[in-house]
């Protein structure tokens, strides 16, 4: 850090500009929504660094593990036995409701008992000093892609500290990646399984990531209406030398729009037939269908009695205070203490829906006690965290801004985590929201040998 | 392997950048040859509908107004129809979208800029004093792609199917170009006959091929000819029959190509008949009608094997 602050603001300055016509050439880009139309935008970069000290990172990979065992336990434990919900662990009435509980998943049985296989939980770090977790994404994360790029794009600006530091790489990933989707073949498929990435199309705020990470594995990108299966329950490719069987599909697309026959019969991206190919065990998918019943911010609060309750241990990754409007006691707290919280839908995505309570106005706070009476499962309330800042070019000058963290943790007969992942900043002066949706950045993540 | 989606997506890319090249071409040639005709000669734009095959969307918008700026403008610029230079260049886009991972990257950048100045620049072609610059710009930047293509992508069944469409527009294209002269002579004006060679000149400029024409033949500019030139020359790259040969040759590198073999030699024997009056300008017409539909034939097979 020290030798950042000795390049002066104006030489960091050059390196932000050399950054931004990086992404500009290399057409990094991320979509965003308005008006039903999709925009292409740049992808927003700081080019200081965040640093994170190896030792530490260590312990958070050990909790980041050890949370994936306890929450891939869970999921497979709720689509077979229930034990957790008759040990009276885990309330019977929340999994009744849960919208991300998938019944057709019920019985199956995914190698190495891994569900979700690719998850990116997102971490921040307090006023105390500690990471907590503030959520898991199990269901299609993504941003990984943006890891990867930011870390090529820094590589370029820092060439000099590349050379002098011992940081951490992380462009093992797609190899962690393509080796996990190869080990989930099935057990009958003979040689070399053919592994497709599977996405809803150029429209998805994601495409760029989608065609990433296919391209880097050299893997075909699909769309649904390149698969069908046949009678014989078998995923095949339309491909110019005829159909060519596929035996594991890395899906970007929610469950609700991965088989019209079972989910959404309306869903023009899916794959009729695909659930039974699966349920016959002759494609495997990642992330298994259904694993979304743990990427629930109401289940979220009971991660840590899950890490008890399967692997006997306590959670290395604290959680943040969590308050469930599930519960009157909770609500009635969390109707009464609105301004000093944050509210949040149980299951969106991107920010969305999201007040924070001591920025509010009283309409919106009013507006947002109204959502919480009218369907209390689906939201909870944590503190407003004070989120620790960093270091970030604004304009000409170094100020602090707020970051959050996702890293990347892989889940098959191994374990695999980022080194580092996927530092987003809120560019607005003393913004706590970080979504690239939203007017956030991101920062290349540097895990080191002895920083301060 | 190669997605038959994809491939799908790289035959109409480029068959859209190829038609809005041979568009753009097709009126500066136009552009010029009316220039070079005396004003005594009533000259008619009318012809580049029934070459671009767009008489009937262009009536129902314009109605009975065959002047210049109206059809030129529907022609260069319209998003109405889908033929248009600025439609081609949008479509060409929207297809390569979905296979950005297989054309060379630059390629995809400069459409992409092409895009971008079409959208906002096609009204530009429209005035005559502005045309050039709006034409020569798209077929700058054609060229740029096919060139890089020609020159960085690997030729692998991606590359087949792009060169695949290509050649299928351009050859469709040439035949048009001749079919709008027989398309001239038929319902011309009688003073204009008395200017075929500028009317034939025309012809060979709207497919850049006047230079070429007379390396090759070492003739004057005559009806016969030229005709014979631009679809029997084996060495000239915008002549039906060179489209053809390479058409087969792309196609022996696919899989099963086999049963498509029959549909290319249906092509070849509809070319090799020969042309004996192209004064005659109902004949001429049905001579070119009977090679594009041999060839939109060909092309539904292919995407009907493949796609």
């Amino acid at each position: 850090m020290a030798y950042l602050e000795q390049l002066g603001s104006e030489e960091l300055r050059k390196r932000q500009d050399l950054a931004n016509l990086d992404i500009l050439t290399m057409g990094i880009t991320f979509t965003v929504y308005s008006d039903g139309q999709g925009i292409d935008r740049a992808w927003p970069f700081d080019v200081i660094p965040r640093l994170i000290d190896a030792s530490e990172w260590r312990v958070v990979e050990r909790g980041l593990v050890q949370r994936m065992r306890a929450l891939n336990a869970f999921i497979d434990d709720i689509y077979n036995d229930q034990r957790v919900v008759a040990d009276g662990v885990f309330p019977a009435e929340l999994l009744e409701r849960s919208t991300n509980f998938r019944p057709e998943c019920r019985g199956a049985k995914p190698k190495f008992g891994a569900w979700a296989h690719i998850c990116g939980s997102d971490l921040v770090r307090g006023a105390d000093g500690v990471f907590y977790v503030l959520e898991d994404n199990l269901r299609v994360p993504s941003g990984v892609s943006y890891v990867l790029e930011n870390r090529a794009i820094s590589k370029r600006a820092f060439a000099d500290l590349f050379e002098r530091y011992s940081i951490e790489p992380v462009d093992a990933y797609t190899d962690e990646l393509q080796r996990l989707l190869l080990s989930l073949a099935p057990e009958t498929c003979p040689g070399k399984p053919t592994v497709v990435v599977l996405t809803p199309g150029i429209f998805n705020s994601a495409y760029f990531e989608h065609a990433y990470l296919a391209q880097r594995m050299g893997v075909q990108l699909v769309e649904g209406t390149d698969l069908v299966v046949g009678e014989d329950d078998v995923v095949r490719m339309r491909t110019i030398s005829g159909l060519q069987r596929v035996d594991v599909v890395y899906r970007r697309i929610d469950d609700l729009f991965l088989d019209p026959e079972v989910f959404h019969p309306d869903s023009v991206l899916g794959v009729p037939g695909l659930m039974r190919a699966w349920r016959a065990g002759n494609v495997a998918i990642a992330n298994a269908p259904g694993a979304g019943v743990a990427d629930d911010k109401v289940v979220y609060a009971w991660v840590p009695d899950f890490i008890r309750y399967y692997l006997g241990e306590e959670a290395i990754l604290p959680n943040v205070p969590t308050y469930r409007c599930l519960y009157d006691d909770e609500r009635r707290y969390v109707v009464e203490h609105i301004a000093e919280l944050v509210v949040k839908p149980a299951n969106e995505s991107g920010g969305y829906g999201l007040l924070i309570g001591d920025r509010a106005t009283g309409e919106e706070r009013a507006a947002a006690i109204a959502n919480i009476e009218a369907d209390p499962r689906n939201w909870i309330a944590q503190p407003i965290l004070q989120l620790s800042t960093v270091p970030t070019l604004c304009d000409a000058r170094i100020e602090p801004r707020h970051v959050d963290l996702r890293p990347f943790i892989l889940s098959g007969a191994h374990h695999y985590v980022t080194a580092g992942g996927l530092t987003r900043v809120a560019l607005r002066k003393g913004s706590l929201i970080v979504n690239s949706s939203q007017g956030g950045g991101s920062k290349d993540t540097w895990i080191v040998s002895g920083a301060d | 392997m190669l997605l038959s989606r994809v491939a799908d997506s790289l035959y109409w890319a480029a068959r859209y950048l190829e038609r809005a090249d041979d568009t753009a071409r097709l009126l500066w040639g136009y552009t010029e040859g009316i220039v070079d005709l005396p004003t005594s000669v009533t000259s008619s734009w009318q012809p580049l509908l029934a070459i671009t095959g767009t008489h009937e969307p262009f009536n129902a918008k314009y109605g009975s107004d065959l002047g210049e700026s109206a059809i030129v403008s529907f022609l260069l610029a319209d998003s109405e129809n889908p033929n248009s230079v600025v439609s081609c260049v949008v479509q060409a886009r929207e297809n390569l979208r979905s296979c950005r991972d297989v054309i060379p990257q630059f390629a995809w950048t400069v459409l992409n800029d092409l895009y971008l100045y079409a959208l906002a620049s096609g009204r530009e072609g429209v005035a005559r004093p502005t045309r050039s610059r709006f034409i020569e710009r798209v077929r700058r930047d054609v060229e740029r792609i096919q060139g890089i293509v020609a020159t960085t992508m690997i030729r692998d069944a991606a590359y087949n199917f792009w060169m695949l469409g290509q050649l299928m527009e351009r050859a469709d294209m040439t035949t048009r170009v001749v079919g709008v002269q027989a398309a001239g002579l038929l319902g011309g004006d009688p003073l204009a006959s008395r200017y075929a060679e500028v009317q034939w000149m025309t012809v060979l400029r709207s497919v850049s091929g006047r230079q070429m024409y007379q390396r090759a033949t070492h003739l004057p500019i005559e009806g016969l000819a030229v005709v014979d030139f631009l679809l029997h020359n084996r060495s000239f790259p915008r002549s039906v029959q060179f489209c053809v040969d390479a058409i087969a040759e792309h196609l022996d590198w696919l899989p099963r190509s086999l049963e498509i073999r029959p549909m290319v030699g249906d092509v070849q024997s509809e070319l090799a008949r020969p042309v004996t009056d192209v004064n005659d300008g109902a004949e001429l017409d049905a001579s070119m009608d009977r090679i594009q539909v041999s060839l939109a034939r060909l092309s539904y097979l292919i995407l009907a094997t493949y796609c």
